[in-house]
């Protein structure tokens, strides 16, 4: 294919896409008038474009096809209105073909576009017999209807059919009456409707005499026009024509409500039949007619007819059809004309194709030139008064053509959603189903790679809303909506990123039928389930295979898709959430970044290397002095900052680059014990507040060294797995810099972003099988070492030691504004006192503990570690004054406190909880406890035991089943909900099922609303929070209660 | 090599590691550099020595030295970049220890190197695979390597640690 063949293909694939918006821009009603006229009229020299240079470069399939579609057009631009769907079809389907003519160029003239042809032929003969336009003489009307012509215009106005109507009546009927002449009403029969069935409706002669008689040539003139730009009377204008004699048959053109409003609140045309075609330019200046363009005589101008090639067959001097004489509407539509000319006309001047492999080497160039640049700043001697200003230019002119070259590669959103309407028609009509689209912001621009890259996606995305989401009318309309659904395509800059937004008013996504499908596909657990959000629910669609259409059909539905549109769009640096109202429609929501190619970093060294650090992600950035250290805590095995009062988790960036393995408990607890053995208090450090996924973290980095807008270069491929790297660039002294990819950093460092630890407690029961709880070593004297659930610990915090105030025998410290009984261990139990009193630490952990009926904090030595255990307590002699029991933990006697008992002998025993410990005189109640963590297990029978009651254990649900055949009755049952084998949920039902009334109390380390709900349906009577032991005993005393009277 | 054994010649850059020969097919460079101001890239395998930005487009620096199975090199002012072209693989170039001559060989001198079960062992993680032929020079023995496959290790040994 020669060049110019090359040239030609490119121009006309955009040619065809701004064809195809015209084109169904012409089927919009609320387009309508204005527009439609100019959208006509650009299709008009798209297609005569084509045309001439296909017919130049001898491809004359393209060339016929192209003017069978221009004389369509130029049909239509007389008679916008006139516009029907089927004639829009034939419009688009031809579009179509040409397409793909000029797809396979060199073939094009081999294929066979006849039968196309001939439809464009029908469709244009169809326009020309102006079907659509209606005439009717009133006074035929008047006879028929005994001169009741108000009733006729009533039933008229009911039936809807006639657009526009106009009354034709002669100048001088307005003064004489009677009526002389003739008083026509015309109008533009609406598509539906054919000219004899409104005869027939309005109860009219089907044939109507005569028929419209059109003339040849007219004269066309806006009176109202004419008068205010020459501010003269009517009468001279009236007296000019005369004088001229150029017209005859004149009339006056006015809407029917002028004949009853009066005049002059519609337009006044004065129409008439020239007698010298062709002289309508001259009298237009004769007359000083306003614009040159006003006379509508309608051989005016050299139209594009005139310089369109013949077409073989046709012959070249066909004559106008007579239906192009008919006078047009009364907009002005000569200045749309003139102003779409005009823009055409500019669009091809100020633009120019250029190759975009050329564009990246512009810009590959450009930042070797800024190289450049920083290097000859450093070798200039900046005192050199001659060389300084030349520098200086240097440095300024570099940096706007950087600025400038980025630019290039910006391009409009709205040339990727323009092919959108399009696309949701068709498959509208496929489906059956009637959609509006809206675009909004199609200004927005964005980086050429990131559009091209986006299209695939997002097409998937919007004819997922036509099939999944907008129903079909019939249900539209039984649900209250109306039929036609609406999708709406928006692009707006937010955050230094696009949002890009797909809505529609469908049924929307039903979360029932994403639980359904993911625990069909055992993609997740019911517990996992229940802890999710809806947005998080919505976002298991995400996942390979997952689709929830009930009937997969051919648009979609596959389950293929969603998945490889979320990895395409997070490819492009984008993010993908789906929101959805069941019933009201679903949103899908894209993030992208303006660019891929240049992003605001901030520069940062760790360990003596450079990385930067996308803005995108950065909130703020922290400096610690020396002096502020302290502000560092640590929270079990992670380190947290207290930002304004936030707990912050910190990762420091130098501990994820030394280690290439994702960070574990084992790896955390050894870290933090090398940052405290190499703690250097006068170090200077930076905590980055990156946010990530809405989480926050801080990110502790050795210095920053300013922000900077890099230019992104992709990783390279053998190492992209590298996770914690989103690409790299190079820095202004040639040197090569990583950028950090926050997310992937999170990742990396197995960052728990849950305020509580209880969570992550049960995530890991959950995946190991559920024998491990997790527990806080730490020392008080020299002697012994402790344990304490994570679940009972609120949080650990630091304080100075003169922050302990004593008053009379107790000491008191103030956290958070809360004044609480500090416990020292060595002063309720025996056991050893902290070494020496400690004097050299000047701070000290204090261990505040939850479920406690008063505020109260342990003060202890030294905090050891936390470790997972799966221990089987042994019972210690010390069991009343606070301790559980005790076990070998790394090696170590380790007593494991009761906090519960400590707090009773701290604090006294809470007035609302005292009951007896040993139950009133009743029979001793049999309880039946299932957990499958051996310590919880211990825990909760200690407290039910010391209540009087009598306690068989079972470490599943499954076990316990098991216990209530052999070992039954029980007054009550208490569960636990993650367990392996059977889980809380299903024992419930299973218990329910074999119709044990039993009642059943479920206690679980999950929280929320959800679960209480859950736990009902399963079958529990009740729910209870783990290890919070005043309301345990509460829950089962009425529990049992309720039984008693029950019974 | 399909061309006629008689006539055929090929022409390798050589270069050393320590004092052992090597080459690559001359067709398979783009350019020896002197570069070797590297940017370590934290978590990817011992064979990557870093990035580096060669007229602003930035090469991958891998350490022959490591993907044969010998000790790590250390940079000296004699140390060369050697980059390859795109055909070979994207963006990357070798570090060698010296840069020798380019060596012409007659075809015939080439020989297939096809490693006995006993050398495969020898070197280490199976990395045979990276040499392609051993040619006869008049003094000595040129080991002619397969650059083509040399990403190809970097690759695997990241998919292995990211399971």
């Amino acid at each position: 294919m020669s060049s110019a063949a090359h040239e030609f293909v490119s121009q006309a694939r955009e040619h065809l896409a701004v064809l195809e918006q015209l084109f169904l821009s012409l089927e919009k009603p609320e387009s309508a008038e204005l527009e439609s006229s100019e959208q006509v009229d650009r299709s008009l020299r798209i297609v005569h474009s084509i045309k001439g240079d296909a017919g130049f470069l001898g491809f004359t399939s393209v060339r016929t096809l192209a003017n069978a579609i221009e004389s369509v057009m130029e049909r239509l631009r007389e008679a916008p209105t006139l516009t029907s769907p089927q004639a829009v079809e034939r419009l688009l389907a031809a579009r179509d073909r040409l397409a793909t003519l000029i797809d396979d160029l060199d073939h094009s003239n081999e294929a066979d576009i006849g039968e196309l042809i001939a439809q464009l032929g029908q469709v244009e003969r169809r326009l020309g017999e102006r079907e659509a336009l209606w005439e009717v003489d009133l006074a035929e009307v008047a006879k028929q209807r005994g001169g009741r012509l108000a009733e006729f215009f009533a039933s008229l106005a009911r039936l809807g059919a006639l657009e526009a109507p106009e009354l034709d009546i002669a100048p001088e009927d307005l003064v004489s009456r009677p009526l002389q002449g003739p008083v026509r009403l015309r109008g533009l029969l609406s598509p539906s409707t054919t000219p004899e069935q409104l005869r027939r409706e309005l109860g009219l002669p089907l044939t109507s005499p005569g028929g419209p008689t059109l003339p040849q040539d007219t004269l066309r003139i806006d009176l109202a026009a004419w008068a205010a730009a020459r501010n003269q009377g009517l009468a001279t204008l009236l007296a000019e024509l005369a004088q001229a004699r150029a017209m005859t048959n004149p009339r006056l053109e006015l809407s029917p409500q002028d004949l009853t409003d009066g005049l002059g609140t519609g337009g006044l045309v004065l129409h008439g039949d020239l007698l010298d075609p062709g002289s309508a330019a001259e009298l237009a200046s004769r007359l000083r007619l306003p614009g040159s363009d006003r006379p509508r005589a309608r051989e005016e101008g050299p139209r594009p007819r005139s310089v369109a090639a013949p077409v073989p067959g046709s012959s070249p001097s066909e004559p106008a059809p007579t239906a192009r004489a008919e006078p047009e509407t009364t907009r002005p539509r000569g200045e749309s004309m003139a102003r779409g000319g005009n823009t055409g006309e500019a669009d091809r001047t100020s633009s120019l194709r250029i190759n975009v492999e050329l564009l990246d080497r512009l810009m590959t160039l450009t930042s070797e030139l800024t190289l450049i640049r920083n290097q000859s700043l450093l070798a200039f001697d900046q005192d050199d008064s001659q060389v300084r200003p030349i520098v200086q230019r240097l440095d300024a002119v570099t940096s706007a053509l950087q600025e400038t070259v980025l630019r290039t590669r910006m391009q409009p959103i709205g040339n990727l959603f323009g092919k959108f309407p399009r696309v949701v028609r068709d498959l509208g009509r496929q489906l059956g189903k009637q959609v509006e689209m809206t675009i909004v912001g199609r200004e927005v621009e964005l980086d050429k790679t990131i559009l091209e890259q986006l299209s695939d996606p997002l097409t998937h995305l919007v004819r997922n809303s036509v099939d999944h989401g907008i129903e079909v009318p019939e249900v539209r309309l039984a649900r209250g909506k109306p039929a036609v659904g609406r999708i709406t395509l928006s692009a707006a800059h937010e955050e230094g990123q696009i949002r890009i937004e797909i809505r529609d008013d469908g049924k929307g996504i039903d979360p029932q039928a994403v639980r359904e499908k993911a625990l069909a596909m055992r993609l997740k657990t019911e517990a996992e389930l229940d802890r999710m959000s809806p947005r998080e629910l919505y976002s298991l669609i995400l996942l390979p295979g997952f689709s929830t259409a009930r009937s997969v059909s051919e648009v979609s539905g596959r389950g293929v898709g969603m998945d490889v549109v979320k990895t395409n769009i997070e490819l492009l640096e984008g993010s993908l959430t789906i929101d959805s109202h069941p019933g009201l429609g679903t949103s899908m929501i894209l993030r992208m970044p303006l660019t891929l190619a240049i992003i605001p970093c901030l520069i940062v060294n760790v360990d003596g290397d450079r990385y930067a650090i996308p803005q995108r992600e950065l909130e703020e950035a922290v400096c610690l002095h020396p002096g502020l250290k302290g502000r560092i805590e640590r929270a079990f095995d992670k380190e947290v900052y207290r930002l304004r009062g936030r707990l912050l988790p910190i990762v420091r960036m130098a501990d994820v680059l030394a280690r290439s393995e994702p960070f574990d408990e084992s790896s955390r607890v050894e870290t933090l014990a090398r940052h405290e053995a190499e703690h250097d208090p006068d170090r200077i450090s930076y905590i980055l507040v990156l946010k990530t996924g809405g989480r926050r973290f801080g990110l502790v980095v050795d210095a920053v060294r300013g922000t900077e807008e890099i230019v992104v270069k992709p990783m390279h491929p053998s190492i992209k797995k590298v996770g914690i790297f989103a690409g790299s660039t190079i820095m202004g002294d040639g040197r090569v810099a990583l950028i950090a990819d926050v997310a992937g950093i999170v990742e990396h460092a197995r960052l728990t972003f849950e305020k509580a630890v209880v969570p992550s407690a049960a995530d890991e029961e959950a995946g190991k099988g559920a024998q491990t709880h997790r527990v806080l070593l730490f020392e008080n004297g020299p002697d012994e070492q402790f344990a304490l659930p994570l679940l009972q610990i609120r949080r650990i915090e630091m304080v100075d030691l003169d922050r302990i105030e004593r008053v009379g025998e107790h000491e008191y410290v103030t956290v958070d504004g809360v004044s609480m009984r500090v416990l020292r261990l060595d002063k309720v139990m025996p056991v050893s006192a902290p070494a020496a009193e400690s004097s050299t630490a000047r701070q000290v952990p204090l261990i505040l503990p939850k479920f406690v009926s008063q505020p109260m904090a342990v003060l202890v030595s030294r905090i050891v570690d936390t470790e997972s255990l799966a221990v089987e307590l042994q019972s210690h002699p010390e069991h009343d004054q606070g301790l559980l029991g005790s076990a070998i933990v790394r090696g170590r006697m380790t007593l494991f406190l009761d906090i519960h008992r400590l707090s009773e002998r701290l604090l006294g025993r809470p007035a609302a909880t005292a009951s007896p410990p040993p139950t009133r005189g009743s029979r001793s109640k049999r309880l039946l406890v299932v957990d499958d963590t051996p310590f919880f297990l211990e825990v909760v029978k200690r407290y039910l035991t010391s209540e009087g009651h009598e306690v068989e254990t079972a470490v599943n649900g499954e076990e316990g089943l098991k216990k209530l055949d052999q070992a039954g009755p029980f007054d009550l049952i208490v569960s636990d909900i993650e367990m392996p084998v059977m889980d809380g949920w299903q024992f419930a039902r299973e218990v329910r099922r074999k119709e044990i009334k039993t009642p059943m109390l479920a206690l679980t380390s999950l929280s929320g609303v959800g679960y209480e709900v859950k736990a009902r349906d399963c079958g529990f009577d009740s729910y209870e929070v783990k290890l919070d032991h005043d309301r345990l005993v509460r829950k089962v005393k009425n529990l049992l209660l309720a039984q008693e009277v029950l019974a | 090599m399909s061309t006629p054994a008689s006539t055929a010649t090929r022409m390798f850059c050589t270069f050393r590691l320590g004092e052992r020969l090597f080459g690559v097919d001359i067709l398979d460079v783009k350019e020896v550099t002197a570069e070797t101001s590297y940017t370590r890239v934290a978590h990817a395998p011992d064979e990557v020595l870093g990035l580096v930005n060669i007229r602003g487009h930035i090469f991958l620096a891998l350490d022959l030295r490591r993907l044969l199975g010998m000790p790590a090199t250390t940079l000296t002012t004699e140390s060369r970049l050697v980059l390859f072209k795109p055909s070979v693989g994207s963006a990357f170039g070798v570090v060698v220890d010296r840069i020798s001559d380019i060596q012409t060989a007659d075809s015939e001198r080439i020989e297939a190197f096809v490693p006995t079960d006993h050398e495969r062992a020898a070197t280490s993680l199976g990395r045979s695979d990276l040499i392609a032929a051993v040619c006869e020079l008049p003094d000595e023995l040129l080991v002619v390597l397969s650059p083509a496959r040399f990403l190809a290790v970097v690759e695997q040994k990241l998919a292995a640690s990211s399971t």
